[in-house]
């Protein structure tokens, strides 16, 4: 994203010229462009600098590659808590999501009418989570909701009609999934 | 390992026919074949009737109602959002959202946290071509925030600043122009170009009065007025404020940069080189003096 | 579901080689054979590892030294059939491109000229020869020459294909790794005999994680037109499904493991998903 630095103050305090100002920031729009480079005589001269104390500034700004591994701590004040079921404990498993957070989602559709929560990562037997999750939400709602589901085992997601995000949130992190 | 990932339908793969070009398929109703309806139902006119414009690609131009005011100018024009595209923006990014990042690891509160922290975690982007000008941290969660860091933002509410010092932290707002933005939204990409780190500049006419003020806790007020209104936000939310002086981490959580700096630590004019991990810095002394102006 | 999906006849696997298969997965626990010093494999928490067997090129017969640890989101990933097809779709149809034309009026050979005045012929009006309701005239919507069929699959389609196709490849036991690619001759006789009796498929991929390999197995497989050697960069869902058998070796395991698993568990997701742009692919 070439950005032209526009310079409003023309004079500085020192009172060095504009065209100054101009060399410093002159940038070719591209390689091809650009002129050969002449003889380094011809431009700022520098110094270099390999000081690890600077560099440590310098690696702070660099992004990491990989998302960090988050602590075994179940007392954050966010709210978050860390999967503490063993794969195999129950006859399904919900793994987390790159961002270890829990792949429950709400879709809303049809202009807002119609609202799905959405369980993905889906292993083992998804017809026992199903039918463990209805039962819970069943005890809950009793007779005042019908607790529609879909489940697509090839792709690993269980669907259930209707806004019940938190509950299934709560549901999972009390199995410790 | 008698139980592993996907076990059910990896096994199932185990007793079919080896997977090849020839035995693959997609989805049902994944791909949708746009067919050209003939015969009685959906052929002949195809859905546009007899003659017209409209069976002939020769439409009116929407909303003209063959010469007579349309609608939509019949009516003179309130201009609610004029100019709304010009105004300078700032994408919102709640407390609870940094607890989160705070409580996963992503952000390390060791060190001070700006734009660029921020930017290098992949969960908040900036987009200053949309007029964005920095980040904007609103007080959603401000009950459950529970973090003692140095922050730089671009506009806080009172609430946050609250939260945020009620928790032994500092926040300071500072204004970044938007060719410094777009450096310090993506550092590596600019150290890769090569160039030298400009300077920032000084915030438009209609900023400077925000970044200014001591309640704000602006980059531009006075450090003596800011521990002052740091004060009366303590008594008007009725928090004891902590004393940042006594704290082991007083150097991290003062540490400020200069209203000319865009990153922590490194000076406007210096060339970072990451392949050979070195600092080119400039001996003329008057381009010397021009970047410490 | 899956058995609709790819309902055939079954088709009744080696006995041997498979009942060999099921006992490593079993064996591992009590292995006293050393593993090979890696990394420990939980990246993503994922702990359930899948395993395999490395044995040798060195002799015609396997002689299987150590076991290797694979992690599940690669080769033990949710085998996506659909994913795959869409791959390989996506692989056949970015590269090709259409060169049948057909002419528009103005590019048909014939005259412009009004075949027969407007009034008074009895005969139906027309303004020329070429247009599309003539005989030899114009084609209406035909083709267009250099018409290019490239799209970009979305990011994320590309790398599950990837780990899909490897996960197949793997439980249908036609995935194999090696130590290394050294054979003691270039005659591919050898290779031949060595592929045979390990009932390995007719035609066999090796992978190495460089693209310089060694000499031996260079020249042996030089003759030998279905089997071919390819470097980590060149893995692709097409490849892997055209050769039955893969053959990774240790180091190629490795490199695609780490490459993979950084495509899965990078930070800046978005960068990835970003519009395709030739000049800007990184």
């Amino acid at each position: 994203m070439a950005v032209r630095i526009l310079f409003k103050n023309a004079m500085l305090r020192s009172g060095i010229s504009l065209r100054l100002n101009s060399l410093i920031y002159k940038r070719d729009s591209s390689y091809r462009s650009s002129p050969i480079a002449q003889d380094s005589s011809c431009y700022a001269k520098y110094e270099v600098s390999s000081s690890p104390e600077e560099w440590k500034f310098v690696e702070r700004l660099l992004p990491l590659t990989t998302i960090p591994t988050p602590s075994d701590r179940k007392d954050l004040p966010s709210g978050w808590q860390p999967q503490t079921a063993t794969f195999g404990k129950y006859p399904y498993f919900v793994h987390r999501t790159r961002n270890h957070m829990l792949p429950v989602y709400l879709k809303v559709s049809m202009r807002g009418t119609r609202r799905i929560t959405q369980i993905n990562n889906v292993d083992g037997n998804i017809w026992m989570l199903e039918e463990a999750i209805k039962k819970y939400l069943m005890r809950v709602y009793g007779d005042k909701k019908i607790i529609a589901t879909k489940v697509h085992e090839v792709c690993g997601h269980l669907c259930i009609h209707g806004d019940h995000v938190s509950r299934v949130k709560e549901w999972l992190l009390k199995k410790g999934l | 390992m008698t139980s592993f990932t996907n076990k059910y339908v990896l096994n199932l793969l185990r007793n079919l026919p080896r997977l090849s070009i020839s035995n693959l398929r997609n989805n049902d109703g994944a791909v949708k074949k746009n067919k050209r309806g003939r015969a009685q139902h959906g052929g002949d006119k195809h859905g546009h009737g007899n003659k017209g414009s409209k069976a002939r690609q020769n439409f009116m131009r929407p909303g003209y109602e063959t010469g007579n005011t349309p609608f939509y100018m019949k009516f003179p024009r309130e201009q609610y959002y004029k100019d709304h595209h010009v105004k300078r923006q700032y994408p919102p990014l709640s407390l609870t959202t940094l607890q989160k990042m705070i409580d996963l690891n992503r952000i390390d509160i060791s060190k001070p946290i700006d734009l660029s922290v921020l930017c290098n975690t992949g969960l908040y982007n900036i987009n200053p071509e949309d007029k964005h000008f920095g980040v904007n941290l609103i007080d959603e969660g401000a009950d459950n925030f529970k973090a003692k860091i140095n922050v730089e933002v671009q506009w806080a509410s009172e609430p946050t600043i609250a939260a945020i010092e009620r928790n032994g932290g500092v926040i300071t707002t500072s204004f970044f122009d938007v060719n410094s933005l777009f450096i310090l939204i993506n550092p590596k990409k600019f150290f890769q170009r090569g160039e030298a780190i400009p300077r920032r500049m000084i915030p438009p006419d209609d900023a400077i009065l925000y970044y200014s003020s001591a309640a704000n806790r602006g980059y531009l007020a006075d450090p003596e007025k800011i521990s002052w209104e740091r004060f009366v936000l303590a008594q008007k939310y009725g928090y004891k404020l902590p004393k940042i002086e006594d704290d082991p981490d007083y150097d991290m959580l003062v540490s400020r940069k200069d209203q000319r700096q865009i990153f922590y630590g490194l000076e406007p004019g210096w060339v970072v080189n990451l392949k050979d991990k070195v600092i080119l810095k400039p001996i003329d002394p008057q381009l010397k003096e021009f970047y410490r102006s | 579901m899956l058995l609709n999906c790819l309902a055939k006849q079954i088709r009744a696997l080696p006995s041997t080689f498979t009942a060999a298969c099921r006992l490593s997965t079993v064996a591992v626990e009590n292995s006293e054979f050393n593993e090979i010093e890696e990394p420990p494999m939980v990246y993503g928490g994922y702990t359930e590892l899948r395993q395999a067997w490395v044995s040798n090129l060195d002799t015609i017969k396997e002689n299987p030294s150590t076991i290797i640890d694979l992690h599940p989101q690669v080769f033990g990933s949710r085998p996506r059939i659909d994913i795959i097809h869409e791959n390989v779709v996506w692989q056949k149809k970015y590269k090709y491109v259409s060169y049948a034309n057909t002419k528009v009026t103005a590019e048909v050979n014939m005259s412009s000229k009004k075949p027969w005045p407007q009034k008074g012929q009895g005969r139906a009006r027309h303004g020329t020869r070429r247009s599309p309701l003539f005989r030899g005239g114009s084609v209406i919507h035909g083709p267009r020459s250099h018409t290019t069929h490239f799209y970009m699959l979305p990011f994320y389609k590309r790398v599950y294909g990837l780990t899909s196709t490897l996960s197949v490849k793997l439980i249908q036991d036609d995935l194999h790794v090696v130590n290394n690619l050294d054979i003691p001759t270039d005659d591919p006789g050898y290779i031949n005999d060595l592929v045979d009796s390990r009932l390995w498929g007719p035609s066999v991929l090796f992978i190495d994680d460089t693209d310089t390999m060694p000499k031996n197995i260079s020249l042996a497989l030089n003759q030998i037109k279905h089997m071919n050697l390819m470097p980590v960069y060149g893995l692709n869902v097409y490849s892997m499904l055209k050769y039955e058998t893969l053959v990774l070796t240790v180091a190629a395991v490795k490199k695609i493991q780490e490459r993979l698993l950084y495509q899965l568990h990078r930070p800046d997701g978005h960068q990835a998903t970003r519009k395709f742009m030739l000049n800007k692919q990184n």
